[in-house]
């Protein structure tokens, strides 16, 4: 089986790749204020 | 092992993984690929629609969460929905496929599109998760289990009422309609579908053993009309239950890129 490059596909996994770096303060607030918080008033209790 | 089978394993998985967060330690900020609500008490992601509405009312941009799903695009296009996501595993109990009572529904593939920009607008004008609010998945796995687990310190609201409704109408639909939710309404298979075109992981046709039998299409859960469509509509879920009904073996999941000699 022959592996053949693909430059479009790494460049475009690098940009989300990059996206995430960019972001990662936001996973602190993803598990601070949203799954470890549960927000009652959208499941409706 | 049988890819039926291994299917299974995999969803009992995610599912179980899902719910790992009964210790506090143990919740994550990742998004998961798949639409499970972080209002779970055992939740360890956070729900990606949740997330991205959440982001939109506090007007910050979601690069965590938009790369996420990115990267997770890019590696198994839309193979979550197929292989991993537990409210895509109630549609698979409720509704085979070839069932008789299964209404073959024609396919308003876009429709899954227009309920994704709804949820980021509404988000965005009203500044509230509103999609939340109506999620059949949220009731299933955060709103019903929430309250077996606090029966008394919580009283019931118009939501859940309304969660309750959408739930219901949502399993009355899947009963009649394959892959009901996953056809015309998840906005993450939305996103995650427009994936499936470049993702690594996929499903390939070998088109000189193909007798155009069409036993492939008759077995697609999501109601596939076109051979080609297979692995690259935003409709394939890459479940292989196409793979598994080729009786000439001519679809195969293949890492995108490579060359095999029969092909």
């Amino acid at each position: 089986m022959k592996q053949k490059f693909n430059l479009n596909f790494f460049l475009l996994f690098a940009f989300f790749s990059f996206l995430i770096l960019l972001g990662r303060n936001e996973y602190f607030i993803i598990v601070e204020r949203f799954v470890k918080l549960i927000c009652t008033s959208c499941i409706g209790i | 092992m049988k890819l039926k089978n291994a299917r299974k394993i995999a969803q009992i998985a995610a599912f179980a993984i899902s719910n790992l967060g009964f210790l506090s330690v143990l919740k994550t900020g990742f998004v998961c690929p798949f639409l499970y609500c972080h209002g779970c008490p055992f939740a360890v992601f956070g729900c990606p629609i949740g997330v991205l509405q959440q982001f939109i009312v506090n007007g910050q941009f979601p690069l965590f969460t938009i790369g996420s799903l990115g990267v997770y695009g890019m590696l198994l296009g839309r193979a979550f929905c197929g292989w991993a996501c537990p409210f895509g595993t109630m549609h698979d109990l409720l509704s085979q496929p070839n069932a008789k009572r299964s209404i073959q529904a024609r396919n308003y593939w876009y429709t899954k599109y227009i309920i994704l920009f709804l949820a980021l607008a509404l988000a965005w004008i009203a500044l509230d998760t509103v999609f939340c609010k109506f999620c059949p998945s949220g009731s299933l796995f955060a709103a019903i289990p929430f309250r077996l687990l606090y029966p008394e310190a919580v009283e019931f609201g118009l939501f859940f009422y309304i969660h309750m409704f959408t739930l219901a109408l949502t399993i009355v639909l899947a009963l009649l309609i394959s892959r009901f939710w996953c056809r015309y309404l998840c906005p993450l298979g939305a996103i995650a579908g427009a994936f499936n075109k470049v993702s690594i992981v996929n499903i390939r046709l070998d088109e000189k053993r193909c007798k155009k039998c069409f036993l492939c299409l008759e077995a697609c859960g999501m109601k596939i009309t076109k051979l080609e469509d297979i692995g690259n509509s935003t409709d394939c879920i890459l479940c292989g239950r196409c793979v598994e009904a080729c009786p000439e073996k001519a679809l195969s999941f293949q890492m995108k890129g490579s060359k095999c000699k029969g092909c």
